[in-house]
Formats: structure tokens, C-alpha cells, sequence
């Protein structure tokens, strides 16, 4: 099937203007739903083409599957506050990326042991109820006795108690789509610790705050349980319950040609104004210790920049006209680590101060920077 | 009577041309735009028009645009994020803000074109299903007769609207000299758009492709044979090829990485800067670094020429500790410091950043490559703090590593020196009076602070330096 599509791509890859060559395909197709897998493990990528899909493929009269997994990832939603959500600097030390995506909803934290699902459908025959009972009536196929159930805030509860899907969904103009994950075999140590955040205590905000619960693996209950083994499971029990007649169709992100504009796509949602930068208004209000000192800390951040930073320091400590230049300088930039340790030392370099001031500027800014 | 269905149907016929959208609206038509004077002569009338700009009381129809069912049941959402704000203008389809439910995020898209005249919810306020959630004013009176045997312009010559187009049309148009009035629009109400004025142009040069050139003579090449001044049968001058340059400046803010950079590099023109320039020959480090390639990397580091380069700076620092100090800002006292941390440019996706190996005189060349290859880590993980980017006393730019022979460094502030290195080239050099072999040469500029720093420390200094490198087994003697 693949094949196909791609010799499709290259007899149609010469406009732009043309319609989008896989919409065409499953034009061509004719079916009324269709299962796709992806073939990549990037978290950007697949979320680009999910984006894609519900951009340019018509769903009014067709609906539409995508199953998913990527390599370690922490995903949060749309309006929520990574500070508040996660450990960011654990993420960074383990190399664990973050992304934000499109819908609603609250964070995740995805391994190859986690399963993504998304439904695409029309607006008309948007129900995340019917999709839900897609999941567990496949697992129930699989394990006649096995205790999944769907509650009304959309997650599914094995053996009544432990979280083992959370949901989220996006309404366009006309079409929406409605994704939710499965833990099938993931990490539950490092999802723990990501996921508690470092410094939620001194943030003050109005995001979308997540709500923690307790998980498992469905490989606890039943080791033969697998991602692959329940991929198919689900893909099958989409045809059943829709009455479609669908196989599964590899689809790779990666297909420009096949695709068109959804490199841009993927490139638009690494970038930092999206990943940070979307964070609601938040303030942050933290006391910290620095040589024995009480230094308190008080900062306004507006779309990831900081507008107002104050800091409360003793005189004696510091000379107050110092502090409030090391304020200014933070003023206006990203509340990122790295670009603040970059100013503050441009700001040490360029201010001629005595070696003991260097060396209290300096741990000020571990300090400052600990909370960012 | 006649003379007015002449006009009619002339305009029907002429309707792409440029004619200007509010003026179809009849007398009553009010301007949103610059407020035109425009002179109408019909063969029957002749009238002075002059439209009103409109400002708070709404000519156009205001039309409220209500939040519709989302469906599932949803009485409420909360509005997340505001796209537009009052006073801007939408089309149809465009988004208009985010709003979100139980888990479900919902982009709300106009249903007219028009202009933004008032959002009634604030960011995190609660919207019911069926509430408004912004007025907007729309163009276009919604039905009715356009009223045209009151005022008819019998299009071009007498008209002297300015034709729709965006601002980056007009200049496209500017900059090639048309005139937008020849122009025939294909957008919305004959608006002028830019793939417009591209056929345009092309339609008058008839050059599609910018190089083709036809019937240009090759050049004679004069041997002594042929004959001087051959005159070859010349077809006119080449066609003046019309280069559509249809590009914007673009303004951004600065980073706060380019910040750092300003701040840094406007304190450094205070330092009265003299260059210094040599060549090292590094025949035998390139030889040694090979033997000891295979040990280093058994040890887990991959082993390049920095490590030494940084060595031999902090034995020579050793020697001319003056290039190891920090003048304060009235020049009255200089400091000299006592730890050598020696700094390395780095070129990371970020931009500049310049963090510093802590101490080197008391690190081995090993020792050496292992904090460079922690630093070049972070670096590239955009994750370098203070304390490696603090505290810097001398500072070394690999920048031949990307290329380049001879740089004029710019110290950066509080030091009093830097060193750029070039690439490493292999050169013939004459080994005795008479004999040449194979050399990796590589070119050094040193700059220093001309307020304490004199040529010949700095020259010194660089003979020292260029000595261990040139003869590595010399720093042996001086291993601590």
C-alpha cells in the first residue's frame, strides 16, 4: 500500500496547487474509514501529521484511525504550564524532550510502551464515548476478564482504580479529532518522577492544571498483553464497531511530496514560542537561600518572557543598585535557563564589580535560575 | 436614458477592471479607508463625492457571532486565548480564538468578513453555548439594490480611486514601475494581487525566464592568426531583463542571546585593542596528537589539538602573567589572576557563547579534553550555567576549525587578550638552505589590551607559546 501512495506521490508532486496527494489517496480509495499506523517515533512528527490530517483530509463522509508511539516523551496540552506539570530540569539532564500539542487536556509522558490512538471524524460524529468503547472492547476481546472501564471525564480505569488511558480532544471548523493514550508497557518509574514537577509551589497561574492519578501497565495483569498485540486488537474492533473494512496502512510522516507543508509543520511546533511560549500569564513567587542569605523572588511571565522580576535582597548583602541592574537585565528575556545564564554573564562581564560581588552575583544566579 | 444603459453596460462588461469597490455601493457608500475625493463625470451629471471616514457609529452591518454548539452536551467553555483583538480585520474561516472544554480544545472560526468591533469574554472567563462572543462589522450591505442608475463611473480614465491592493503590492508595483490602474485584478472585488502583477510584467517584457538571452556573440579569442577586430554581426543590445525582486524587509527584536553579544562587544570597543599575527608550525604536534589519539579515546575522549593549544596558553600565562589580569574601570589598579581559566569560544545553535576550562594550570592535556567535551555537551544541549560561563581570565577561538587563516579578535571584557587560530594547512616550508618538505602550518592573531599590554610582552609570549607547540616534547620540562 505504501508503494502505491509513494508512485502516486511522484505522479502528482509537481503542483502545489493541486489537491494534497494523500487526501487524494484515500479519495481514491473511496472507504468510508480507514486505520493508519505511523512509521515514525518522533513526537514532533506525529503530531505534525495529525495536524495535517485534520487540515486538509476530508472527514465529512470518512472517518479516520491513527495509531502512534513514540520514543520518550513528555506531551503537554495546549494551555498548560510546563513548569507546573513537569520536572523540567530532569527532562533536560535525561534528554527526555517536551512538546506541546493542539488539544485540551492535561500531561502525559509516552515510551514505546505506550499506545496513541487518534479518531478522526467529521463534527457531526464526533463521540468520545463510542471511541472509547473501541479501546475496551478490544482489550475485553483480547482478556475476556479483564476490568477496563470508561468513566464519564473520558479515562479508562483498570480494575476500577488505576489510570490506564487519559483523553484529549480538538474541534476544528468542521472536523475534529479525539486521541487518548493506553500504558501498555511504559517506564512507571521515570513517568513518576517527570511528571512532579520541581517547582510548583511557587507558581501562581491559571493553566490548565492536570489531574494525577494512579497507573499501571496493562503488562502487569497480563504479560502477553503487548503494544503490537493490542494495536491489532483495536484496529480490528474499529472496523466491528463502525462497520468499516479497513487494513492497516503504514503512513510516514517524514513524506513531504506525499504531504505537502507538513515539514513546516513539524519545524513550527519545536520552536520555543510554541513549547513555552504558549504558557498562559503566570507568575512566579519563590523564597530561595543564597550563602545564608534570604532572597525573595518575584517574577510576572507573560508568553514565556519575563516582564516584571523583583527581587528583595538585604542591603548589606548587595548594593541595591546592583540588584536592580542584574533585574533589568533578566526583564524582557525568555524564562529559559540557558538565555538568562547567557545575559547574566554578559551583565557580569560588562559591570566592573570586586571579585566578592562576582562571586555573590554569580551564586544569585544558580540560585534564580534553579526555579526556571 | 441611453446614455446611462451605455454606462451600465459598460461597467458589467468592464467589471474586473479596477473600480473601486465602494463606489458600486452607491451614494450613500461610507469609506473605511482614507477619505477620497473623487470626481465622477457621467455624460449626464457631474458630482463631487467625497466619502466619510466612519468611526464609531457602524455604517457597515454589525453582526454578533455566537458561540455554537460544540455538541456532546457542552453548556460552557472557558476562553483560552483571544487571535484577534477589537479593531482588526477578519475573513471568513479566520480563527478567532481557542476556547476549551473538558479535555477538548475548540478553535472558533469567523463566519464573516469583516472587522473585530468588541469581544465580550476575557481570557479564562466562562462563554455559554448560544452567548456572543464578538460583534463583527462586515463590509457589504447585505441585500439590496446597488442602486446604480444614481452614480455610474464609466471605469478607467475617469476614475481616480486608488485601485484595492495590499501595501506590498503597491510597492512590488512601485518598484517595477506599472501603474496599478493597468493592472486587471483577480482577487475579491477585482483586488490586485501580486501573482497579478507578475503576469503583468511577464505579458510586457514577454521574458519568462531571466537568462535567456538571445543572439549574444561569443568572444573572438585574438591568436595571431586570426585577424584583429573581427566584427561579428551584433543583433542589438541584449534585452534589459526585468528581475522581479518581490521581497520584504523583514524587522525582529533581538534575542536575548544577540543581547548578550551587544552588551558584551559595545564594552569591549572601550579596550584599546593592537593585534598580533604568527605562524606555527605544527609538524610535530600533528604527529604526536596521532599517537595518542588511540590512548585517549581507550579513556573515553576524543583527542584534538584544543586541549594542547590550551596547555601551552596557561604555561606561557605562567611566564607574562599581565595577560592574565583584569584592569578596572578607571585604570588605576590592575589585577592579576591567580587561577588561568581559560575560555573557548563556542559556536552552538544558539549563537556565541564563550564558557571557560577552570584552572588549567593545574589540569594535565587529558584532563583538558575531558572538560572540553563536558562543556561541548552542554553547549550543545543549550545547557551551560554561570559557573561555566562566569570567571573567564584569557579566552582562545578555535575559529579555523570553520576556516580562515589570519582574525582580529575582540578581547572580551574584564580580560586583556585573546587568541583566534586558523585552520591548519599543509604547506611547503624549507627545512634547511636548500630543501623543502611537508608542514602543518597554522596562523595566529593574538589581540591585547594596548593600556597595559606592550608588543613585545605580547610577542614574547607568543614565541613561547609558538615554541611548546612547535616542540611539544619542551612542555615535559615544565609538567607540574
Amino acid at each position: 500500500m505504501i508503494l502505491r501512495l509513494s508512485n502516486r506521490a511522484c505522479v502528482l508532486s509537481g503542483s502545489a496547487r493541486l489537491k494534497s496527494t494523500l487526501s487524494t489517496c484515500f479519495d481514491e480509495m473511496g472507504k468510508a474509514g480507514i486505520i493508519l499506523k505511523s512509521a515514525s517515533t518522533g513526537i514532533f512528527e506525529n503530531l505534525a501529521l495529525e495536524d495535517w490530517i485534520h487540515d486538509h483530509v476530508d472527514l465529512q463522509n470518512r472517518s479516520i484511525l491513527l495509531l502512534w508511539r513514540n520514543s520518550p516523551v513528555v506531551v503537554i496540552g495546549r494551555h498548560q504550564n510546563p513548569w507546573q506539570e513537569c520536572n523540567l530540569p530532569m527532562l533536560r539532564r535525561l534528554g527526555i524532550p517536551l512538546a506541546r500539542r493542539r488539544s485540551g487536556g492535561g500531561t502525559v509522558f509516552h515510551d514505546f510502551g505506550n499506545i496513541n490512538m487518534t479518531f478522526f471524524t467529521s463534527k457531526k460524529k464526533y463521540d468520545r464515548h463510542r471511541n472509547l468503547k473501541v479501546v475496551t472492547s478490544a482489550l475485553k476481546a483480547l482478556k475476556p476478564d479483564l476490568d477496563v472501564t470508561a468513566t464519564d471525564r473520558f479515562d479508562i480505569l483498570l480494575n476500577g482504580h488505576y489510570k490506564i488511558s487519559g483523553t484529549a480532544a480538538k474541534l476544528g471548523r468542521t472536523s475534529a479529532y479525539h486521541h487518548c493514550t493506553l500504558l501498555c508497557s511504559v517506564d512507571r518509574s521515570v513517568l513518576s518522577s517527570v511528571l512532579k514537577s520541581n517547582t510548583s509551589e511557587v507558581i501562581r497561574s491559571n493553566a490548565t492544571p492536570s489531574v494525577p492519578s494512579p497507573v499501571k501497565n496493562l503488562s502487569d495483569v497480563d504479560p502477553t498483553l503487548d503494544s503490537d498485540t493490542i494495536m491489532e486488537a483495536i484496529a480490528s474492533q474499529y472496523n466491528n464497531e463502525f462497520g468499516f473494512d479497513s487494513q492497516v496502512i503504514t503512513v510516514d510522516p517524514a513524506h513531504e511530496a506525499l504531504m505537502p507543508g507538513i515539514h513546516k509543520m513539524s519545524k513550527d511546533i519545536q520552536m520555543w514560542e510554541w513549547i513555552y511560549g504558549k504558557t498562559p500569564k503566570f507568575s512566579v513567587c519563590a523564597s530561595l537561600v543564597v550563602d545564608d542569605v534570604n532572597v525573595k523572588l518575584d517574577m510576572d511571565i507573560k508568553s514565556g518572557i519575563v516582564e516584571q522580576c523583583a527581587v528583595e535582597i538585604p542591603e548589606d548583602w548587595l548594593p541595591p543598585e546592583t540588584v536592580n541592574e542584574f533585574t533589568s537585565t533578566l526583564n524582557g528575556s525568555k524564562y529559559c535557563p540557558n538565555e538568562a545564564a547567557v545575559l547574566l554573564a554578559a551583565f557580569v562581564r560588562t559591570r566592573s564589580m570586586s571579585a566578592g560581588v562576582a562571586g555573590k552575583i554569580q551564586r544569585l544566579c544558580e540560585g534564580v535560575l534553579s526555579v526556571m | 436614458m441611453a446614455a446611462m444603459t451605455s454606462v451600465r453596460s459598460s461597467l458589467t462588461t468592464l467589471r474586473r477592471l479596477v473600480v473601486s469597490h465602494r463606489l458600486q455601493q452607491g451614494p450613500r457608500l461610507q469609506a473605511l479607508g482614507p477619505a477620497p475625493v473623487v470626481h465622477i463625470s457621467t455624460p449626464l451629471t457631474s458630482i463631487h463625492w467625497r466619502g466619510f471616514r466612519s468611526s464609531h457609529v457602524a455604517s457597515g452591518h454589525v453582526l454578533p457571532f455566537k458561540l455554537s454548539d460544540i455538541g456532546e452536551g457542552i453548556l460552557e467553555v472557558t476562553v483560552k486565548e483571544w487571535y484577534v483583538k477589537e479593531g482588526d480585520r477578519v475573513s471568513q474561516f479566520d480563527s478567532i480564538c481557542e476556547v476549551q472544554s473538558d479535555k477538548a480544545s475548540v478553535t472558533i472560526a469567523s463566519r464573516y468578513d469583516g472587522v473585530i468591533r468588541k469581544l465580550y469574554y476575557d481570557v479564562d472567563a466562562v462563554a455559554h453555548v448560544g452567548s456572543t462572543l464578538v460583534d463583527i462589522e462586515t463590509d457589504k450591505a447585505p441585500e439590496g439594490d446597488p442602486e446604480e442608475d444614481v452614480v455610474e463611473t464609466p471605469a478607467m480614465s475617469y476614475n481616480h480611486e486608488k485601485p484595492q491592493a495590499t501595501p506590498a503590492v503597491r510597492r512590488l508595483a512601485m518598484e517595477n514601475n506599472i501603474k496599478l490602474s493597468e493592472v486587471v485584478g483577480t482577487g475579491k472585488d477585482g483586488r490586485i494581487l501580486k501573482e497579478d502583477i507578475i503576469s503583468f510584467l511577464a505579458k510586457q517584457t514577454g521574458a519568462i525566464l531571466p537568462y535567456e538571452v538571445q543572439n549574444i556573440p561569443t568572444p573572438v579569442i585574438s591568436t595571431p592568426d586570426t585577424p584583429p577586430k573581427e566584427e561579428t554581426p551584433v543583433t542589438g543590445p541584449p534585452a534589459i531583463l526585468r528581475h522581479i525582486f518581490s521581497g520584504e524587509d523583514r524587522t525582529a527584536p533581538l534575542n536575548g542571546f544577540q543581547k548578550a553579544m551587544v552588551k558584551t562587544m559595545s564594552a569591549a570597543l572601550k579596550t584599546p585593542h593592537f593585534g598580533y599575527c604568527d605562524e606555527v608550525d605544527l609538524t610535530q604536534l600533528v604527529r604526536l596528537r596521532s599517537e595518542l589519539k588511540d590512548l585517549a579515546e581507550s579513556r573515553g575522549v576524543k583527542l584534538s589539538y584544543m586541549p594542547f593549544f590550551i596547555k601551552a596558553a596557561s604555561l606561557g600565562l605562567l611566564q607574562f602573567p599581565v595577560l592574565n589580569a583584569s584592569v578596572d574601570e578607571s585604570c588605576q589598579n590592575i589585577t592579576f589572576k591567580a587561577s588561568h581559566n581559560i575560555g573557548l569560544a563556542m559556536d552552538t545553535p544558539q549563537g556565541l557563547l564563550v564558557p571557560n576550562v577552570k584552572s588549567v594550570q593545574a589540569l594535565s592535556v587529558f584532563d583538558i579534553a575531558v572538560e572540553l567535551k563536558r562543556l561541548q555537551a552542554l553547549g550543545s544541549a543549550g545547557q551551560l550555567g554561570t559557573a561555566d560561563l562566569t570567571g573567564g581570565t584569557f579566552t582562545l577561538s578555535n575559529i579555523g576549525s570553520i576556516g580562515g587563516t589570519y582574525a582580529k579578535p575582540v578581547i572580551l571584557p574584564p580580560e586583556v587578550a585573546i587568541g583566534a587560530l586558523g585552520k591548519i594547512q599543509v604547506l611547503p616550508r624549507f627545512i634547511s638552505r636548500d630543501e623543502i618538505a611537508k608542514a602543518y602550518i597554522m596562523n595566529v592573531s593574538w589581540s591585547a589590551d594596548h593600556r597595559v599590554i606592550d608588543g613585545a610582552t605580547m610577542s614574547r609570549f607568543s614565541n613561547l607559546w609558538r615554541s611548546f607547540l612547535e616542540n611539544p616534547a619542551a612542555m615535559v620540562l615544565d609538567l607540574k
